[in-house]
C-alpha cells in the first residue's frame, strides 16, 4: 500500500497507527509511575499510594490533574527562552523514537497488509540512536538556562555521562548487525522469530546495551545528573508543575523507548518461544494481537527490572561511573565486536 | 513537497549558521549551530542520502555539538558574551542572503533534482556506502588514513591531557 494507490487508507491507517503508539506509551508511562511508588513501598515495607481509586489505581490522574492546575512558575533569573524550551526538547525523542520500533507482526486491512510499525527505515537503528542523542540537549539547556549552580552541576555531569555511555550503546549493537547484515529493525526481530533469540547470540552485547541503557535514561544506579543528595535535584531543581511534569514523562518515555529496544534487538520482539512466523500468520490479524501482547510482556518486564534495580542498587560515584564506562565497558564492547566479526567471516575466506 | 522540504532545511542550515556566527550570547550560539547541522543533515535526507543525514545527526549534533557546549558551560559567563555591535552587521547579510534564497531556491531545485535528488531515500545507501570503503580500488586507502589520523589526535589528545596531570603530581 502507498499513498498514491490509496492516499485516504494510508494516512488513515498510518494516524491509526501513530495515535495508538504514543497513547500506549504514555499510559504506560503514568502507570509506571505508580509502579515505581508501589513497588518501591513495598520494598521498603510501606503500603504506597491507595487513597485513590481501588488500591491506588486513579493515583496516576490525580498526579496529571495535579500538575496542570498547579502555577506554572518561571523564576526571574532564568533565560526565560531556553527555560521554556528544555523540558520539550527533554521529551520529544523519547517519543519520536517510537516511530521506528515494530510492535507486532503485520495485520491485514481491507486486503493490504500494514506493518505494525510508524516508519520502517532501512536506517532504522541509525535513526533512533540519532534521534535518542538529542535527548541530552534538554538536560544541559535545562542545566543551563535554570542559571543556579546545582543545575548547571547537573547538566555539565549528564552531558558527559550520556556521550560516554551512548558509544557503548552503540558499540555494543554492532555485533548485531555484523550477524545480520542489516540496520531495519523489522528484519532483526524477523530474523528472532524464525531463529534463535539475540541475547542468546549476543549475551556480552546484551548485558553491556543493558548496562549502558540505564545510564542513558539516567536512572539509579546511574542517576548522577540528579543526584538529589548532592545536586537537590540536578538539572531539573528549578521547575514545577507541567515543565517539571514534561521531564518526567520524558524520562519514564524513554525508559519505554529502551525497553522496546531491548526487547527487539534481543529478546525477539514479538516472539514466543516455539511459534514461527508461519505461526503468527495462520491466526491472521489475532497473530499480531498475540505478537503485540508478547511484545509488551517484554517490555514491561523490562520497565520493572529498571524500577527493580532502582529501588535495590546504590548510586555510583562519578569517577566510578566513568571508570566503568571508559575502563571495562568499552574494551569488553570492542573485544566482543571482533569475536563477532571472527564468527561471522564470509564463507569461503 | 521536494521543494518545500528543500527551501526549508536550506533556510535552517543558513540561519543556523548566521545566527550562530553574530550572535552575542556564546550558549545561544552553540544551540544556532544544532540547526545548523539540523538542516544539512535534512539537505542529505532530501538527496536520498538517509545514511549520511542520520550519521550528520549522531556525530555532529548529538556528539560534537554537545562536547562543545560541555566546553562553553565550564566556562565563565562573563567570556560567553561577545560585543553586540556584530549584529549591526547582521541584518544586511541576512537581508541579503534571504532575498538569494527565495530567488535562487526555485531555480535550485531542478538542479538538486537532476542530481539524483529525491524526496527520502529512494534504495538503502547503508551498504554500498560499508562496501566503497572496504574496496581497494575506491576508498579504502582514504580511509584507513582517516583512522590512522584519528588515532593520532586521540594519542595526542590523551598525551596533552596526562601531562598536566604528571605536574601537578
Amino acid at each position: 500500500m502507498s499513498f498514491s494507490e490509496e492516499p485516504l487508507l494510508y494516512i488513515g491507517v498510518n494516524l491509526a497507527k501513530i495515535i495508538i503508539v504514543t497513547h500506549v506509551v504514555l499510559v504506560v508511562c503514568a502507570y509506571a509511575v505508580l509502579a515505581e511508588r508501589k513497588v518501591s513501598a513495598w520494598m521498603q515495607d510501606r503500603v504506597g499510594p491507595n487513597r485513590v481509586g481501588y488500591f491506588g489505581l486513579l493515583q496516576p490522574i490525580a498526579d496529571a490533574l495535579k500538575f496542570f492546575f498547579k502555577e506554572d512558575i518561571v523564576p526571574g533569573h532564568v533565560n526565560k527562552a531556553l527555560f521554556v524550551l528544555a523540558p520539550a526538547i527533554a521529551l520529544m525523542p523519547s517519543l519520536i523514537v517510537l516511530a521506528v520500533i515494530p510492535i507486532a507482526p503485520p495485520v491485514v486491512v481491507m486486503g493490504h497488509t500494514v506493518p505494525m510499525v510508524i516508519a520502517d527505515l532501512d536506517i532504522g537503528i541509525l535513526f533512533l540512536f540519532a534521534i535518542s542523542s538529542l535527548a541530552v540537549y534538554g538536560v544541559v539547556l535545562a542545566g543551563w538556562a535554570s542559571n543556579s549552580k546545582y543545575p548547571l552541576l547537573g547538566g555539565v555531569r549528564a552531558s558527559a555521562q550520556m556521550i560516554s555511555y551512548e558509544l557503548m550503546l552503540g558499540l555494543s549493537v554492532v555485533g548485531i548487525f555484523m550477524a545480520t547484515g542489516t540496520l531495519r529493525l523489522m528484519d532483526i526481530v524477523n530474523l528472532q522469530v524464525d531463529g534463535v533469540w539475540n541475547c542468546f547470540y549476543h549475551p556480552i552485547a546484551f548485558i553491556i546495551f543493558v548496562i549502558a541503557a540505564f545510564a542513558e535514561t539516567n536512572r539509579l544506579p546511574f542517576d548522577l545528573p540528579e543526584a538529589e543528595t548532592e545536586l537537590v535535584a540536578g538539572y531539573h531543581t528549578e521547575y514545577g508543575s507541567m515543565k517539571f511534569a514534561m521531564f518526567f514523562i520524558g524520562e519514564y518515555a524513554a525508559m519505554f523507548g529502551f525497553s522496546a529496544l531491548v526487547a527487539v534487538l534481543f529478546l525477539g520482539g514479538w516472539d514466543i518461544p516455539f511459534m514461527s512466523s508461519e505461526t503468527f500468520a495462520s491466526l491472521g490479524n489475532w497473530g499480531a494481537v498475540v505478537g503485540f501482547i508478547s511484545f509488551m510482556t517484554k517490555v514491561l518486564a523490562f520497565m520493572f527490572l529498571y524500577i527493580w534495580v532502582r529501588w535495590t542498587i546504590p548510586r555510583f560515584r562519578y569517577d566510578q561511573l566513568m571508570n566503568l564506562g571508559w575502563k571495562v565497558l568499552l574494551p569488553i564492547a570492542l573485544v566482543n565486536v571482533i569475536i563477532t566479526g571472527l564468527f561471522n567471516l564470509p564463507k569461503g575466506s | 513537497m521536494l521543494d518545500f522540504m528543500f527551501i526549508f532545511f536550506a533556510s535552517l542550515a543558513l540561519l543556523g549558521g548566521l545566527l550562530m556566527a553574530f550572535h552575542p550570547n556564546i550558549v545561544h550560539s552553540a544551540f544556532a549551530l544544532v540547526a545548523a547541522l539540523f538542516g544539512v543533515a535534512g539537505l542529505y535526507w532530501t538527496l536520498g542520502a538517509d545514511f549520511l543525514g542520520a550519521t550528520q545527526v549522531l556525530l555532529y549534533v548529538g556528539g560534537i555539538t554537545v562536547l562543545l557546549l560541555f566546553a562553553v558551560m565550564l566556562s565563565t559567563r562573563d567570556a560567553a558574551r561577545i560585543s553586540i555591535a556584530r549584529y549591526a552587521l547582521m541584518a544586511p547579510i541576512v537581508g541579503l542572503l534571504g532575498a538569494f534564497l527565495v530567488t535562487t531556491g526555485k531555480a535550485l531545485v531542478p538542479i538538486v533534482r537532476a542530481a539524483g535528488g529525491a524526496l527520502g531515500p529512494t534504495e538503502p545507501t547503508t551498504e554500498k556506502i560499508g562496501n566503497l570503503f572496504m574496496d581497494p580500488t575506491a576508498f579504502m586507502l582514504p580511509f584507513e588514513i582517516l583512522a590512522v589520523l584519528l588515532l593520532v589526535v586521540l594519542v595526542g589528545a590523551i598525551t596533552l591531557a596526562r601531562r598536566g596531570e604528571e605536574d601537578a603530581a
